[in-house]
């Protein structure tokens, strides 16, 4: 983060809805080890191949609730949260409406498997999966920091109990 | 006799056509990478000879217009964007460029300086913004734009930074989750 003037001016692009197609498309085709980010507004366009940036134009809590509706009514895949350790440190005084944005959130993934990491943590996970597995990136028009909500992607038919039993007769 | 009006008409007109469209195409390219960009981005006004290069995150357009309208053009657009602000590099080498070896040098530093004051700016040697920028590319997207310049040195190089957060912020936070 390079020092500089923080910016309160606002001129909004339009999105449009082309995102929601989007998604539609691609969860069908997404499968375990796929990843879905609803990011703030400054995250980054990443130029490997593999991760699709689509600005939505949409608030950060609409876009979520939209992502994951669409995963919960898919049978083939279900998400696995990760958030940025960061988020809890960011003060209000620093960034108006991130204790909205904070009680928004919890309120939206309660009873989800959730997973706080560091940003950078969680951006090296994504870039590695990225290498073979495909990303989709969709911006928020939010101004907070550390508010980007990480879904991957875990098979809806199978979990780790059934894997290690699976594991163990194989080994027997 | 009609007809051939109408070719002759044609004819004249079509350049002036396709360069109104070249005009509209970098400037919506410009318009649809700000709204997608983020800070690590960057966006860069390259002189004309600058090279295309291979790395498939740097998209490389030409515009056809002149070096400061097309950095007029990019910075507005940056200034109306509320997710990013501009950090600007230049090259160190453009000082020393005289108007014996590159006229119209001097007239370019004037502009440059007008259109530049109040901006957060940073000198560097060529080389080492083009080290930058390669290391960035390779995990970032780059918009480079080539404007009809002529003189060297005279590329204007723009990282993306967060326009909703700062140095300060930052530290703060840092501090708060070593607590």
């Amino acid at each position: 983060m390079k020092k500089g003037k923080t910016k309160t001016a606002a001129k909004k692009p339009a999105g449009g809805s082309a995102w929601k197609k989007t998604l539609k498309e691609r969860v069908p085709v997404y499968g375990h080890r796929n990843w879905i980010v609803v990011a703030d507004w400054a995250y980054p366009q990443q130029s490997n191949p593999g991760i699709e940036t689509i600005y939505t134009g949409g608030k950060q809590l609409d876009v979520l609730k939209t992502v994951l509706k669409e995963i919960e009514d898919a049978p083939h895949i279900q998400a696995i949260v990760m958030l940025d350790a960061e988020l809890d440190s960011v003060t209000e005084a620093d960034a108006p409406g991130v204790e909205a944005y904070r009680k928004g959130l919890k309120k939206l993934l309660e009873h989800k498997q959730v997973k706080v990491m560091q940003h950078e943590k969680i951006i090296h996970e994504l870039d590695e999966g990225a290498k073979l597995f495909n990303v989709l990136l969709l911006k928020s028009d939010m101004t907070i920091p550390y508010t980007s909500v990480f879904l991957q992607l875990d098979c809806g038919y199978w979990n780790a109990e059934k894997e290690a039993r699976l594991r163990k007769a194989f080994k027997g | 006799m009609k007809i051939s009006y109408r070719k002759s008409a044609f004819v004249l007109l079509f350049p002036l056509l396709a360069s109104l469209l070249a005009g509209c195409a970098w400037q919506k390219t410009l318009k649809d990478r700000v709204a997608v960009y983020g800070h690590r981005n960057w966006i860069v006004v390259a002189d004309s000879a600058y090279p295309k290069q291979s790395n498939p995150g740097i998209e490389t357009v030409q515009t056809g217009s002149s070096q400061i309208e097309v950095l007029k053009a990019v910075l507005k657009e940056i200034e109306g964007a509320p997710h990013v602000q501009a950090v600007v590099m230049l090259d160190s080498e453009l000082d020393s460029v005289t108007e014996a070896d590159a006229p119209g040098v001097e007239a370019y530093r004037a502009e440059l300086k007008k259109l530049l004051a109040h901006k957060q700016v940073k000198v560097m040697q060529h080389e080492k913004i083009i080290r930058e920028l390669d290391e960035g590319a390779k995990l970032f997207n780059v918009l480079l734009l080539k404007s009809d310049m002529t003189i060297p040195y005279t590329s204007v190089f723009i990282q993306l930074d967060c326009g909703y957060w700062d140095a300060e912020k930052e530290a703060r936070l840092r501090k708060a989750l070593k607590k």
